[in-house]
């Protein structure tokens, strides 16, 4: 493959770094292993830049993988600040992958930004939907109707996505509604359960176990098998939250059970 | 008229598995699978299928069904259980693991309970006409997909059927290579910085055991407190099957093929590919060891290995 980009950037981001993952996985490791990174709510910017570049590799490697210009990758998952790539060890090596990677590593930084997806998201936060609010409430010294506010004032990023199909890691929460996790994690959330921590939200897919600050409902289905695309929600798309009574819930709610996504605008790239 | 196989008694951890999703775990969908490829590999090659169709993966076995119709079966992933086959007359007779046999319509296929493997895979033959999402009918109950409702198997389900062309004949390997062994290959990383030279050391010279706390999702071993550098907490990241992830608590967890597609805890190691399907037929209290390899000695192993078991299916002889 071209490798006329190898030698036209100088980076003032940190030189990436491979990890072995077994001999089925490369993790590219952008941002290095800082101390400062030892708090996972320290350097949000750098962070968030180079959880940017990570996506953006993704995409272009993507692109090689679907061309055909590289075999042996069989899947590629961003992470925060970070790229694990998935590959079939009867067909390449690490070491082959890293030499026909090393290009794509270096003109990165020129990759052009995609257009993203800005999804509205509805959310019920009335009570009966959000049963760790009264209680955070307190821990955070802000009234719900606060937290509500302030968890509506922003646009979020869907940073990463995992745990379970269609769970996006967003982030962009408010600072003053960073809070750990709960100490005893529920054995029940409800599918659509919006919950936060540090500094990330997250909707529940499925009925699941899980240890997030409950604050509200959404009522779309993040994965429905039933559907051609069972997951809408990608890694780089922005929420916007809205609050909906309970009676608008249960329409909401009704239009999912029959396939119906939420409203969705195109955003072109902000940089 | 329709197909179909019957599920009397599902055990307490029975799924419909087969070579899992690939391509989709950016979308946190797992990968899922048999957790003992080599098994599913060469079940269905006994029977006749194609390499990843779908089986029954059966953990602990208690595990029995009934067949329609005249159907090849075979048991894999062990060396010395067995199947029962259960005549409507009564009759029983028993079918060694590596060997294929047709069934016939109304007899009882059982395992009792395993002595010799955790988790063996029961191949049949024809395929599963039951939907597949992601492109496998594997079930990962975490994530409630695939299977019959996204669920394990339950008493009583009816798995629709559709046979194949032709009957396979009865073929035979030799189920050495589903032998049990204690010690595994891993290559450290990818956060092993995240601990003391020590830590690593205790880890690689330590013996540890399988707790009861396995599931398709991941196991948990016990032994030493490995400890951290500073904490177990990094920003999460991608994970790999076979990943032995070290949460603040300090005892491992091996990342099954139901694991979790990213995850915010240290990584200290990886057991290589090759080991993966041994890993999986051990029960719990077992007492294994690990030997750290480099990630390119660790390929040609994956290399060797399915050399190995290829060599095995090209002298699989009819009977």
């Amino acid at each position: 493959m071209s490798n006329k980009n190898s030698d036209a950037v100088s980076s003032e981001l940190p030189t990436p770094i491979w990890h072995p993952c077994g001999d089925t996985g490369l993790l590219l490791d952008l941002g290095g292993y800082k101390p400062a990174y030892h708090d996972i709510l320290c350097a949000i910017e750098d962070k968030s830049v180079l959880t940017i570049l990570a996506r953006k590799l993704a995409s272009e490697i993507n692109h090689r993988r679907n061309a055909g210009v590289i075999t042996g990758i069989t899947d590629i998952v961003p992470g925060l600040a970070s790229l694990l790539i998935h590959y079939d060890p009867l067909t390449i090596t690490a070491s082959q992958l890293k030499s026909v990677l090393y290009p794509l590593l270096m003109m990165s930084e020129a990759g052009t930004s995609q257009p993203t997806k800005l999804w509205h998201l509805p959310v019920c936060y009335d009570a009966e939907y959000a049963p760790d609010l009264a209680e955070i409430s307190d821990q955070l010294s802000l009234s719900p109707q606060q937290i509500i506010e302030l968890h509506q004032s922003v646009i979020h990023e869907v940073a990463i996505m995992g745990f379970l199909p269609g769970l996006g890691y967003m982030t962009g929460l408010p600072a003053p509604l960073y809070l750990p996790r709960r100490s005893n994690p529920r054995t029940d959330v409800a599918q659509g359960s919006v919950g936060i921590a540090m500094d990330q939200t997250v909707i529940y897919p499925l009925d699941s176990p899980g240890g997030w600050n409950l604050i509200g409902r959404m009522p779309y289905m993040l994965f429905d098998p039933a559907q051609d695309q069972p997951i809408w929600l990608s890694a780089g798309d922005r929420v916007a939250f809205s609050a909906i009574s309970p009676d608008e819930f249960d329409q909401h709610y009704q239009l999912s059970k029959s396939g119906k996504r939420p409203s969705f605008e195109i955003m072109e790239a902000a940089e | 008229m329709s197909h179909n196989i019957s599920i009397i008694s599902a055990g307490p951890h029975s799924s419909i598995q087969d070579g899992g999703r690939v391509g989709y775990q950016a979308f946190g969908v797992p990968e899922g699978g048999a957790m003992d490829k080599d098994a599913l590999l060469v079940g269905n090659m006994l029977v006749g299928n194609p390499a990843s169709a779908a089986g029954f993966e059966i953990c602990l076995g208690g595990f029995s069904f009934s067949v329609s119709d005249d159907i090849t079966i075979a048991l894999t992933g062990t060396v010395t259980d067995r199947l029962t086959i259960t005549r409507p007359d009564g009759e029983q007779t028993e079918l060694g693991a590596g060997k294929s046999q047709l069934v016939r319509a109304g007899d009882i296929i059982s395992t009792g309970f395993f002595r010799d493997t955790n988790c063996a895979f029961i191949a049949i033959g024809g395929r599963f006409d039951i939907a597949a999402p992601f492109g496998s009918q594997s079930c990962s109950a975490n994530a409630q997909m695939g299977g019959l409702r996204g669920a394990l198997l339950s008493d009583g389900d009816q798995i629709p059927l559709i046979l194949p062309d032709k009957d396979s004949p009865s073929r035979q390997i030799d189920p050495q290579i589903f032998a049990r062994k204690y010690q595994f290959q891993i290559v450290l990383g990818p956060q092993q910085s995240w601990f003391t030279d020590d830590a690593i050391k205790m880890f690689v010279n330590s013996e540890w055991r399988l707790t009861s706390k396995m599931s398709r999702m991941g196991i948990r071993l016990a032994g030493p407190v490995i400890a951290h550098r500073h904490n177990a907490d990094i920003l999460s990241d991608g994970i790999v099957r076979g990943a032995i992830q070290i949460p603040g608590d300090g005892q491992p967890i091996i990342m099954m093929n139901d694991h979790q597609t990213t995850g915010g805890y240290t990584k200290i190691a990886s057991i290589i590919s090759a080991d993966l399907p041994a890993f999986a037929r051990l029960s719990s209290a077992s007492k294994i060891r690990f030997l750290p390899t480099t990630q390119a000695q660790a390929e040609a192993t994956a290399r060797a290995h399915q050399a190995e078991i290829k060599a095995i299916i090209d002298k699989m002889a009819t009977l």
